[in-house]
């Protein structure tokens, strides 16, 4: 074989490695950062599939500017306090929607655990709490429905009428 | 084809394999681990049972007695009775004002308000041949299908008897065990 041919040939192969290592570099780093966000993915999936909380029952009286609420923990995760703050609270019927802030001073919600059986502090899955809505003006006859979500996004609607 | 040339090719068809066997692998698995996942969301989902409130009656001012069966499809451990949600609207005496009141679990009936179970029956027989539930201590046995308990649930307020009474039970089959 010429020694022409030989260092063409052992150029090209020097190149094809360089390139081919390059590649594989760049390959195997996207296929990380894919993996990872894969991952992170699954974990929120899988987090937001183990909460979940529906509205058993809600009550108030006409002339009344508090509403109850139980709800309880459906789904399969525990729920920390700081997380409950978080849950975002709504009233309202066919002309209105309000959004109800957590402790707000006129116009707010507080929820009392109705049964921590291990007195854990933590919402568990099967406990209830009872939300105390506080308005800032009086019900009056009519339908009106309450809408809990949870830190996740999960959502409850009750309908009831007074 | 020369033997460098052959060589290279190699290399680079296995550098393009390997990574694409290796996603695939991962993303197989992953795909895996979220349909576990769906499926145990699923299963508690599905987990709502049926129960029928039957025969609420004021047995006493501040004392209502009712029954209430198990439909099925799963059994209650009677440990569980501590998650379940029995609301109670009534209009009080005093005052004439419709109430809700939520009630917890007391078989020792120890709290001011609460309920218990007092007795139970199968398809109308008194008492239970499976997994009988302990009535004194209120935490061991199991509320088969078919079954019915007579629940006594006793309140702070005097009821006025004159309107109905509601009752809200709700089972605690979301808990595990």
């Amino acid at each position: 074989m010429p020694t022409g041919y030989v260092i063409a040939e052992a150029i090209i192969l020097i190149a094809a490695i360089v390139a081919a290592s390059a590649f594989s570099a760049s390959v195997f780093t996207t296929l990380g950062d894919l993996g990872q966000a894969h991952r992170e993915k699954i974990e929120r999936l899988k987090k937001e599939l183990s909460i979940d909380a529906e509205i058993i029952f809600a009550t108030s009286t006409s002339g009344s500017s508090e509403v109850k609420a139980w709800v309880k923990n459906t789904g399969s995760s525990d729920i920390h306090p700081e997380l409950v703050k978080l849950s975002d609270v709504f009233l309202g019927n066919r002309s209105m929607l309000i959004s109800i802030p957590y402790q707000g001073t006129s116009l707010g919600w507080t929820y009392i655990a109705m049964n921590d059986v291990d007195n854990d502090g933590r919402w568990d899955p099967g406990e209830t709490l009872l939300i105390t809505i506080t308005l800032n003006f009086t019900l009056s006859a009519g339908e009106y429905f309450v809408r809990f979500v949870a830190y996740l996004g999960q959502r409850s609607d009750y309908y009831f009428s007074i | 084809m020369s033997g460098f040339a052959t060589i290279a090719a190699a290399w680079l068809v296995a550098m393009t394999l390997i990574p694409a066997l290796l996603l695939f692998t991962a993303a197989g698995s992953l795909l895996v681990e979220l349909q576990e996942s769906t499926i145990e969301s699923a299963k508690i989902a599905l987990r709502k049972n049926n129960y029928k409130v039957l025969n609420i009656t004021v047995i006493q001012p501040h004392v209502i007695q009712f029954y209430v069966k198990n439909e099925g499809p799963y059994t209650h451990r009677a440990a569980n009775f501590r998650y379940v949600d029995v609301i109670i609207t009534y209009v009080r005496k005093v005052d004439g004002v419709i109430s809700s009141v939520w009630l917890a679990y007391d078989p020792g009936r120890a709290k001011p308000e609460g309920w218990r179970i007092t007795a139970v029956y199968t398809d109308g027989f008194a008492g239970e041949i499976l997994d009988p539930i302990d009535l004194v201590d209120g935490y061991s046995g199991v509320w088969n299908e078919r079954e019915t308990i007579e629940v006594e649930a006793w309140l702070d307020d005097l009821i006025d008897e004159q309107y109905p009474v509601l009752v809200r039970f709700v089972g605690a089959e979301w808990v595990g065990g």
